[in-house]
């Protein structure tokens, strides 16, 4: 059990998603950097979609009530145990004693840590998902980010060990190589509509990460895609991950908190294997797109899928 | 209208988007939502089939690839369009009365819009409060019903500049379309009044108040 002294920059509760409601207009929400998610709740034994607290760019301390193992992952917030100073890692679990003091700084590199309790933290569930929704206000710790005096518990569980992920094994979106980011893309559904130069005008140049980014859309500085401002459609169902044409021509990188209906063309999606890589991004990040066609994206996704489901199962 | 052919794309790895038309056009989004129920329906029996998302004049059919058959999928959906069914609505769609308080505090951008279209703030009010609209689908936000289509005169584009904060309740206009904020939202719909019904409540077994084919009158209060 956690006690927040300080929440960090932006922390909120976050799942896999909140999948069942999007008809009635709301959001699907869920963690940037699902498969940083997946690696801090693997760490701790819970399924890859639990409910863990994802913190943005300055992380939180906590006063630990009850002894608890927690998972980390994603971004490197050079967390350690004050007063001591012990270092916790992303890619490993910890075991936390009643008294320990645990504390996040900013993040070294990536956008975004996952903190994860074994046993899920406890959170408002709606619609089958205990995602945040800032917007409805609902899901996670009252639909809001994490404040101060705020208790992040989970269940009990049985006891369990310490894990540390395998090295050869991508466990979350953060680069591990300096120079800009390439972020594979497939074809949207408006590419067909959209004037010819649009695939090259995407993947020719490089793109900058604007600090106008959020979990709604990374907004991106380049060259802008000419006459944008025609291209405006009757209003349509949205995704995240979806790279937008806005009126200004320069391209919106859809995130999980975005609406779910809008009206700008799009002509590329990332691909599923790549969201983390988005997740993870910074103002100032420089980003390269790719295209891949459908079929690769989607046999992309599953490997890396199965792939978990094998390390999940163990052994450790 | 226009006819068009219906097209499907895939969107992303996991959804088709099935595109029906390109306007604000009552028989086009009653076709949306009939196909809609009629998918929804089919899916209820496939494990990685979620529900699907209806707009204007297109639909969303989100699936999980790793237990759906992609091109399968496809196929299905080409049937389904391919032999439209006549719709239920004008069966279940339900008539309902949303009071409003027309401007002062409660319509800021009354006024603006009056002297923008040309019209006294009276002759607007009777305008908007005069037609019943079509709910034609829920998006932005939760319970966020764009109703339409808005008469011809009180058209005129979003405000130039979005506000931060829109109260809950306000009842809004934008280009052919017309609208309540159920909550406090960031929006550059122009604000011509503002309701005490409550529009969203995730409580409720039915979470909002409104459904696509329901008709709304605003009823000046």
């Amino acid at each position: 059990m956690l006690t927040t002294i300080e929440a960090g920059l932006y922390s909120t509760v976050q799942d896999a998603g909140r999948l069942g409601a999007t008809h009635l207009g709301v959001r699907r929400a869920g963690a940037a950097d699902a498969l940083a998610l997946a690696t801090a709740n693997v760490l701790v034994g819970d399924p890859v979609g639990a409910p863990a607290l994802e913190m943005t760019l300055l992380g939180g301390t906590f006063e630990v009530g009850a002894a608890c193992l927690v998972g980390i992952a994603g971004a490197d917030m050079e967390a350690h145990i004050a007063p001591a100073g012990r270092p916790l890692h992303p890619g490993h679990s910890y075991w936390l004693a009643e008294g320990d003091t645990l504390v996040f700084g900013a993040a070294i590199d990536g956008a975004r840590t996952y903190l994860a309790l074994a046993g899920g933290i406890a959170a408002q569930v709606v619609f089958e998902s205990a995602s945040t929704d800032p917007i409805a206000r609902f899901g996670g710790i009252d639909g809001r980010p994490l404040q101060p005096g705020d208790v992040l518990a989970a269940p009990f569980v049985e006891r369990r060990d310490e894990r540390t992920w395998p090295g050869a094994v991508a466990s979350s979106g953060v680069a591990s190589e300096v120079g800009p980011r390439h972020l594979l893309v497939v074809a949207g559904p408006h590419i067909g509509a959209l004037p010819d130069g649009v695939r090259d005008w995407l993947s020719d140049s490089g793109w900058t990460v604007t600090p106008r980014s959020d979990r709604v859309g990374l907004r991106l500085d380049g060259t802008a895609f000419p006459e944008a401002d025609l291209l405006e459609l009757v209003s349509q169902p949205m995704l995240p991950g979806a790279v937008q044409v806005p009126p200004n021509g320069l391209p919106i990188v859809l995130m999980p908190d975005a609406p779910t209906i809008g009206g700008y063309p799009v002509p590329a999606v990332i691909a599923e294997v790549d969201r983390p890589t988005a997740g993870q991004l910074r103002p100032g990040d420089e980003i390269r797109f790719d295209w891949l066609e459908l079929a690769d994206a989607r046999a992309r996704a599953r490997q890396r899928a199965e792939g978990l489901a094998t390390i999940a199962s163990g052994p450790w | 209208m226009t006819t068009m052919t219906p097209s499907i794309e895939p969107f992303g790895e996991g959804a088709y988007l099935i595109t029906l038309g390109h306007e604000v056009d009552e028989g086009v989004n009653a076709r949306v939502h009939s196909l809609a129920a009629r998918l929804d329906a089919a899916a209820q029996d496939i494990d990685g089939m979620a529900s699907c998302v209806p707009a204007y004049a297109s639909l969303l059919v989100p699936f999980d690839p790793r237990l759906v058959d992609a091109a399968m999928l496809a196929d299905r959906i080409r049937e389904l369009v391919e032999d439209p069914v006549p719709s239920d609505e004008a069966v279940l769609g339900r008539d309902i009365e949303i009071p409003v308080r027309y401007g002062g505090e409660d319509g800021p951008d009354l006024a603006d819009v009056a002297d923008r279209v040309g019209l006294s703030a009276d002759a607007v009010v009777d305008l908007h409060a005069g037609t019943s609209y079509r709910v034609f689908m829920l998006g932005f936000a939760p319970g966020f019903a764009y109703l339409g289509p808005l008469p011809p005169p009180l058209r005129l584009p979003r405000r130039a500049e979005p506000r931060l904060r829109v109260p809950a309740g306000s009842v809004a206009i934008a280009a052919a379309q017309t609208a309540v904020y159920p909550h406090v939202t960031a929006g550059g719909w122009n604000l011509l009044g503002r309701t005490d019904i409550q529009l969203w409540d995730p409580d409720a077994p039915e979470p909002a108040a409104l459904r696509p084919g329901d008709r709304v009158l605003f009823v000046p209060s």
